[in-house]
């Protein structure tokens, strides 16, 4: 069977050279070549006729969002799957709507990176849940995962009867730190509001009843 | 001046790490030079999906005003929304003054695939 094969864009040399070395181990992927910035990849991509094109976001000259786009209008027959250093939500959507088969951070693990790149060439779905996932990560919390201890000194404080700032000068932090350690204290416990989350603590043997 | 670090420390995005180091060094050169204070506090706190840095003093404090923009806040808060953080300012004239950053929590080991 013939290789995939991958053209590699993005305006750091050190990253294509890292993304070159990462594939080298994988006899079915061949590079066929490289690309500082979506122009380059345009012009390239009818030579070289890549499977897979490898491309970053953020690039002087031609982005990759418009790179993707004017790919797909070409018609090309090359999937592309996103590379970049780290993602905002917004990007993730710009580069999927502008047709990207997936989507992978640059210190994505060998094993992920490759796995992406022969699924996109047998023009699969990428079958990887993380970037919906990631997309709505700040909406979920791990559930009944374990206080650490400072959420444990938190609630501990508002147990007693701490406020918000009163705890906030016993631990020399801000307030604005305590309301985050709160919400996550929340979000543990599954409550909503204070009275609970000592309500929970005490259930759950987290909080001592202190004797007098 | 105490630091004190908290949670689970993860190795960061460099641009989040160079971020962080910024605002230390700022609202460590305010309380040098405008608190007056006796103590100050550096606190890290890793909290899974998100990170906070506390700087707090037990100096003069000040008036926080809704523009507030001495003491190279406006750029600190620039700084911290660079990387989809946010930065807050506590204080009150007598009460010491305590900022705040707020960054995610992108690790050096974050990943994703995905389709369409």
């Amino acid at each position: 069977m013939s290789p995939i094969r991958v053209l590699i864009v993005d305006d750091h040399p050190v990253v294509r050279d890292g993304l070159r070395g990462m594939l080298a181990g994988a006899p079915d992927l061949e590079v066929v070549g490289e690309a500082a910035d979506g122009g380059e990849a345009l012009a390239l991509v009818g030579s070289l006729r890549p499977h897979v094109i490898l491309m970053d976001l953020r690039m002087p000259g031609m982005g990759g969002a418009a790179a993707i786009r004017q790919l797909n209008e070409q018609g090309t027959e090359a999937r592309v799957l996103v590379l970049t250093t780290y993602d905002s939500d917004s990007d993730v959507v710009t580069a999927l709507e502008a047709g990207a088969t997936g989507y992978l951070l640059k210190d994505a693990p060998r094993e992920q990176l490759v796995g992406a790149i022969r699924a996109a060439a047998r023009h699969e779905a990428v079958l990887a849940p993380s970037v919906a996932s990631r997309l709505v990560s700040h909406l979920r919390e791990p559930a009944q995962e374990a206080l650490s201890e400072r959420e444990l000194e938190v609630l501990t404080l508002i147990a007693q009867g701490e406020t918000n700032r009163g705890a906030a000068a016993r631990l020399f932090i801000s307030e604005a730190t305590i309301k985050t350690h709160l919400l996550h204290i929340y979000s543990k416990l599954d409550v909503n509001d204070r009275a609970a989350a000592v309500a929970v603590g005490y259930e759950r043997g987290l909080l001592i009843p202190h004797r007098t | 001046m105490e630091v004190a670090v908290t949670g689970d420390v993860v190795a960061l995005h460099p641009e989040i790490d160079v971020a962080l180091l910024r605002i230390a060094q700022e609202a460590l050169a305010n309380v040098a030079r405008h608190a007056g204070a006796s103590h100050a506090w550096l606190t890290l706190s890793y909290m899974g999906d998100v990170v906070t840095l506390d700087v707090r003093d037990d100096g003069v404090g000040f008036q926080v005003t809704e523009r507030g923009s001495g003491f190279g806040l406006t750029g600190m808060r620039q700084r911290v929304a660079r990387v989809a953080g946010s930065l807050a300012i506590e204080s009150e004239p007598g009460g010491g003054t305590a900022v705040s950053a707020r960054v995610p929590a992108i690790g050096a080991g974050t990943s994703a695939v995905a389709a369409p």
